[in-house]
């Protein structure tokens, strides 16, 4: 006896559903219990599993919408045909007949949302030339994608250069989110994912941090010693805020907030086709001069591409600087698993008042914090924020 | 709607594999056979040389246990029980393949088809022309050609056709000859010829084997063709340039192991509007050039083996039922029955680079591993081609104890698009022959 396979009815409001994605091929066998379809409502997605064993018999093409209750396939038994007036569809995309020669079905399909099958060396191929799995259409069994798919959807792809080449992007170039963009793309995404992120703007003076610099700067000329840039006073003050601010060194852990003991400010360098943040260690305890070089060398190494993966992890804080761009104030984006990083905008000319309402020229710059509010209030950040600013106003402090 | 009316032509194993393919998805099939069912593969090839093979390796085998002193030697090794026993199996397997037919639903006629030139649009017209001289016509929605191949002995200057020999009649002779010289290739593609010299020469016949190549197997990667030779050379197997009269022997035969060509003779192809270039010309869906006639099998040239024949037999049946399947047939194995057994699947290491592959190669020599240590120091060797950036599995080769069952695993990589990485990672029975393909698959890794 033939099953019948229609469109179940999922709810009191549900009015119709759509066959979004055959599971079983027409043609071949399915066993009761096994996910047969996916059903797409107004609402969600579902896989519906078959209630008989046996040949599935497709009466509906993918994309057909019925309300429930419409037959969309049987199911029969080996050697039985499908009763009378049940025609197959015609082919859906994803299973289309090949034409005369070989090449396999090129058509870019439309994106599947949820489950993307395809074999490990499609997987793996895809990567390699920078194809999106999601727009190919699977010709192996159930669907799968196999390496031949992906083969024809990149050379369905207008002129892609190689996924590995960097340089001046090109419009319509498409460039695939693998290695160092695939790591900040996932890293990025997960950190506002998991975290509640807020970010504060604060001004500090730079008067005495400038006046240090140019001090410096003469007697670099003497005994060669490096000039530090202001971001190194900045990290230098970060790193000696955060042993009065424990709760900005810290990383949030298996529902506890954990307080570490040690400095290691990472340093965003940015570099053509991407960032990386290198890690200046104990910078509370290195000398400014010490760290000035310490930053130079690994800035170095991050756009020679010799950075170790040490140097590149174990940061408890981050600091990102966009100054030299013009940016005063932005929301830089926490770096797991920190709870803080601090956004260095640029040093510019600013008024001040006097006592007597004097309006007086300084030097300043604009501080962006963004905490993870889960570790981090509001309040004490604003202070932390403030006590950088001491340490930068008295700039004397941060030599040693 | 009434059922699609599918017409099988042939029962070896494309006809068949289609037949139950189209049964399966609810077609109504007819299978018209002009001989017996099973085709070559069951009466003239794989079954009886397997056949034959196995009761010789056995024999082997036994000498081999009785030289260790593990048991006393004293049975002879008789040709003709060995050719009576396997008669019983071939026949055993052709009404195992009719059983199958019949419990699907499948109508079976004995008679030679030809298509008609009443085939058109409105479908296809087959003729039956019946043993016993009546002529009917079976009108059908779709057709699929699985006429498989014939046996056409080669001409060879300076021999005279009495001399030459095909595989189908070595394995009825009631003696094995006094001595022969096989031809290592042939049109088939396939490496028969080896099996039958390794066959003959261990039931004492005094053989050569003719190889028109540089190597004896020329589908098998070179790296493994001096360990073809030194087992065929401990039978006594001398091997020889390409054949002609000049290098003859008095009393030799020659044994036509594999000079079959696609069976493409009085099926009416060509009114049918079927492209031919020896063979039928077919799609990745088995379809030829005319609409709803699809082929599969021998009759489409190419490597003519039972694996590939019936893997495109099922593509073919199921596609003339309505569905929409296509093949991909890169993963077809390839065993020798010989002692040591011979076994491949893919490409060889000089394929995969002429192809343009950036290329990674492991090699394991099966000597040192514990399973060949276990059968009594059997030795081997099992390499393994994959692609360096995706890590596919592009080639398997083995010889020596177990690679049927190391290119087993080889083809369900291929098809399944493992990566050698993954391949690295599985577990395998210890001691097992499988053991040295993720071995194999570790070095190309490294």
């Amino acid at each position: 006896m033939p099953a019948e396979v229609v469109i179940p009815k999922l709810g009191m409001t549900m009015k119709d559903g759509t066959v979004q994605r055959w599971l079983v091929a027409h043609g071949a066998e399915v066993n009761s219990g096994a996910p047969l379809f996916v059903l797409t409502t107004d609402k969600l997605d579902v896989e519906v599993e078959a209630e008989a064993t046996g040949i599935v018999h497709h009466v509906v093409a993918e994309g057909t919408t019925l309300e429930p209750g419409g037959r969309i396939a049987w199911i029969l038994a080996p050697g039985e045909g499908p009763p009378e007036g049940t025609a197959a569809p015609s082919p859906s995309p994803a299973s289309a007949t090949p034409p005369a020669s070989p090449p396999a079905p090129t058509r870019a399909a439309p994106p599947v949302i949820g489950r993307l099958v395809a074999t490990p060396v499609a997987k793996r191929l895809a990567a390699e030339v920078g194809v999106d799995l999601a727009r190919v259409a699977g010709s192996g069994p159930g669907g799968r994608i196999t390496k031949e798919d992906v083969e024809a959807a990149a050379a369905a792809q207008p002129s892609t250069p190689p996924a590995t080449s960097v340089g001046v992007p090109v419009a319509g170039q498409r460039i695939p989110l693998t290695g160092m963009r695939g790591v900040i793309a996932q890293r990025m995404t997960a950190s506002l994912q998991e975290m509640a992120q807020l970010t504060l703007g604060f001004d500090v003076e730079m008067d005495a941090v400038e006046k240090l610099r140019d001090l410096l700067r003469a007697d670099s000329e003497r005994t060669g010693a490096p000039i530090p840039g202001y971001t190194d006073f900045v990290v230098k003050a970060v790193a000696l805020a955060l042993r009065d601010h424990p709760r900005c060194n810290a990383t949030v852990n298996d529902g506890a907030i954990e307080l570490l003991s040690d400095i290691h400010i990472g340093v965003a360098v940015a570099l053509d086709n991407g960032l990386v943040v290198p890690v200046v260690r104990n910078a509370d305890r290195l000398p400014l001069l010490e760290l000035a070089r310490e930053t130079r060398r690994l800035s170095e190494a991050a756009r020679s591409n010799t950075l170790t993966l040490d140097e590149m992890s174990g940061a408890t804080f981050s600091v990102t600087a966009l100054g030299m761009h013009g940016i005063d104030f932005f929301t830089p984006v926490v770096n797991p698993p920190n709870v803080a990083i601090l956004g260095v905008g640029r040093v510019r000319d600013g008024i001040r008042f006097t006592k007597k309402h004097r309006p007086k020229r300084r030097r300043e710059l604009t501080l962006s914090l963004t905490i993870d509010h889960r570790a981090i209030d509001g309040a004490p950040a604003a202070q932390f924020l403030r006590a950088i600013g001491d340490y930068l106003a008295g700039a004397l402090r941060l030599l040693s | 709607m009434t059922l699609r009316r599918v017409c099988v032509i042939g029962g070896g194993p494309a006809g068949y594999a289609a037949a139950l393919a189209a049964a399966r998805i609810g077609a109504s099939v007819l299978l018209v056979e002009a001989d017996r069912l099973g085709g070559q593969c069951v009466h003239h090839t794989c079954i009886p040389t397997a056949a034959m093979l196995s009761g010789m390796t056995a024999f082997l085998d036994a000498q081999e246990s009785a030289l260790a002193g593990v048991f006393d030697l004293g049975e002879e090794f008789r040709w003709s029980r060995l050719v009576a026993r396997k008669q019983r199996l071939s026949a055993q397997l052709a009404s195992g393949v009719g059983r199958l037919l019949s419990r699907a639903g499948v109508e079976v006629v004995a008679g030679r088809a030809a298509l008609t030139a009443h085939s058109g649009a409105g479908g296809v017209e087959v003729e039956v022309a019946g043993s016993d001289g009546s002529v009917a016509h079976h009108a059908c929605d779709a057709v699929v050609l699985a006429t498989g191949a014939r046996w056409e002995a080669p001409r060879i200057d300076g021999v005279p056709p009495e001399r030459v020999m095909t595989a189908d009649e070595i394995h009825a002779l009631d003696a094995p000859p006094a001595a022969a010289i096989v031809m290592a290739g042939g049109p088939a593609a396939t490496a028969f010829g080896v099996e039958y010299a390794f066959l003959l020469a261990a039931a004492g016949t005094s053989t050569r084997l003719a190889c028109a190549t540089d190597v004896v197997i020329p589908a098998l990667d070179a790296d493994l063709d001096p360990l073809v030779r030194g087992a065929l050379a401990t039978l006594g197997v001398e091997c020889v340039g390409a054949l002609d009269g000049g290098i003859m022997n008095g009393n030799e035969i020659v044994v036509a192991a594999d000079t079959r060509l696609p069976g493409l003779d009085g099926l009416g192809l060509q009114d049918a509007g079927i492209a031919t270039a020896g063979h039928v010309l077919v799609d990745r869906a088995q379809r030829t050039a005319a609409d709803a006639i699809f082929a599969a099998g021998d009759v489409t040239g190419g490597v003519m083996t039972s694996a590939a024949a019936e893997y495109s037999g099922r593509v073919a049946g199921a596609n003339a039922a309505g569905a929409t399947q296509r093949a991909r047939a890169g993963a077809t194995p390839h065993v020798l029955h010989t002692l040591p057994e011979i076994a491949w699947i893919g490409r060889t290491e000089a394929e995969a680079r002429d192809a343009g592959a950036d290329v990674r190669v492991g090699i394991v020599d099966l000597a040192s591993t514990a399973r060949a240590v276990t059968l009594g120091n059997r030795d081997g060797a099992c390499k393994l081609v994959a692609d360096a950036t995706t890590g596919e599995i592009l080639g398997v080769h083995v010889i020596g104890a177990g690679s049927a069952e190391i290119v087993a695993v080889g083809a369900l990589a291929i098809q399944a698009e493992i990566g050698v990485d993954q391949l690295a990672e599985t577990i395998q029975w210890h001691p097992a022959s499988s053991e040295s393909l993720s071995a194999a698959a570790r070095a190309a890794t490294r």
